[in-house]
């Protein structure tokens, strides 16, 4: 075994063959190899053949993963007991194959844990019963539903307080939008001064910008140029907007 | 306050960077270790080479040791073993081995059997080493299930009094050793042994 590969592995029986030493690097040899081989492949299309052929040969050393383990037939005193136990099998997580529940995983650990669960049920324990029972064990981990306490409130408050935010802003901007109007009545009526009105009452933040970089500017004829040529930008945008306003009323 | 504003995504979007970037340096397998501060769980189990022997948790109190859950299939168990050896030899920590069986296959006629496992299990620490005081068969696996193991290599840290004080899931390696276990199984086992 190969020291580099070492802390990459994670024994999944249900694509190795348990027992057999060095089985469990097997699956993810053949996914370097396809790794590998789809990168080739983008490089050039004469390695196509050597590549494939390298694939399929990997899925011939690995006959093991197409022998599914013999299914468990477990008799139950109740439909309710059945239940259950499908139940906490689904949610009840595989702590070596992460991301997967102790119903779909082969590791041995997830075989151990179905015979527990079911041994559980069998007692007659509730499910929070059972589910203490594993928590004890693996910890929070093992559970796909994280139990509520200081650290994981957030999970809730977040979405929540994300949502008021973007609410409360939401209303600020409207507020900010919905001031200029009390201005324009003057104007309104006026086509062409209007424009002008807004130009100073609008550019607020583009003008105090530009001087302070006209006073720190290194040429000041370029930044004057570029200044004039936005307010005239501005100009022509406000007429524009001005101009649609009035075919809209 | 625009200026604030202006630069608000960029706040967020370097405190999304960071919190994805130390996610990288992150071991997926790390677990809260619910084990820790508690005592063993009650168990009664054979010797591996000496199955006469049968092992309990006050058998083991006394002095702290270094509990290596490991089986002859995994390899990076067998990788260990030399390191282990190495920290027994040269430090004197107390290794006792809790031996993970796999399940047997009855479709492929696999049984268990203790005699043809015993000669793989000296075969190997032979070949690489032997730093264990001795064996506990844990065949069906549940005083593994009941310390919360996953899989093996995994290691627990048992002081004299039979408190679990450290768990520790993958392989021990000089830099695993140092910066997480030593300072612990020191602490415990009253300072470095000679």
């Amino acid at each position: 075994m190969n020291r580099f590969f070492t802390p990459f592995l994670i024994y999944c029986p249900g694509s190795a063959v348990p027992g057999v030493p060095g089985s469990r690097a097997v699956s993810l040899t053949s996914l370097y190899a396809v790794l590998f081989s789809l990168f080739m492949l983008s490089q050039s299309p004469a390695v196509l053949a050597s590549e494939t052929t390298a694939i399929t040969s990997m899925n011939v050393e690995q006959p093991a993963a197409a022998v599914a383990a013999p299914q468990e037939l477990q008799q139950f005193d109740s439909e309710q007991q059945r239940q259950l136990y499908l139940k906490l099998t689904a949610e009840l997580r595989c702590p070596q194959c992460q991301n997967q529940n102790i119903a779909d995983s082969n590791a041995v650990v997830a075989v151990d844990m179905r015979e527990k669960t079911y041994e559980l049920v069998q007692q007659g324990l509730n499910r929070n019963d059972v589910l203490d029972y594993m928590i004890d064990r693996y910890g929070d981990f093992v559970h796909y539903q994280p139990p509520v306490n200081r650290v994981t409130i957030w999970l809730w408050l977040a979405p929540v307080l994300l949502l008021i935010g973007l609410f409360l802003l939401q209303l600020k901007r409207r507020a900010t939008q919905m001031a200029p109007p009390e201005t324009y009545p003057h104007n309104s009526g006026t086509g062409l001064t209007s424009s002008a009105a807004t130009t100073t009452s609008h550019p607020h933040d583009t003008y105090p910008h530009v001087s302070g970089t006209k006073e720190m500017g290194t040429d000041r004829d370029e930044v004057n140029k570029i200044t004039e040529s936005k307010i005239q930008l501005n100009k022509e945008l406000d007429q524009i907007i001005e101009h649609y306003r009035s075919k809209k009323s | 306050m625009r200026k604030v504003l202006f630069y608000v995504p960029l706040v967020l979007f370097l405190g999304l960077s960071l919190f994805l970037l130390s996610g990288l340096f992150s071991d997926p397998r790390e677990r809260d270790a619910v084990m820790v501060g508690k005592p063993l769980p009650a168990f009664s189990l054979p010797d591996l080479m000496n199955p006469a022997q049968i092992w309990t948790p006050d058998a083991l109190k006394g002095q702290a040791f270094l509990l290596n859950v490991w089986g002859v299939w995994c390899p990076t168990c067998n990788a260990e073993l030399g390191y282990m050896t190495q920290l027994r030899n040269e430090q004197g920590v107390r290794i006792i081995g809790l031996y993970y069986v796999l399940p047997e296959d009855p479709m492929f006629g696999q049984v268990f059997n203790l005699p043809v496992l015993q000669a793989e299990v000296a075969t190997k620490l032979q070949q690489f080493g032997d730093p264990y005081q001795f064996n506990i068969l844990d065949q069906q696996r549940r005083l593994s299930l009941d310390l919360g193991v996953s899989g093996a290599p995994e290691h627990f840290i048992v002081d004299a009094e039979g408190i679990v004080r450290a768990h520790h899931i993958g392989d021990i390696n000089p830099q695993v050793w140092r910066t997480k276990l030593a300072a612990v199984y020191q602490q415990f086992a009253g300072g470095p042994q000679p």
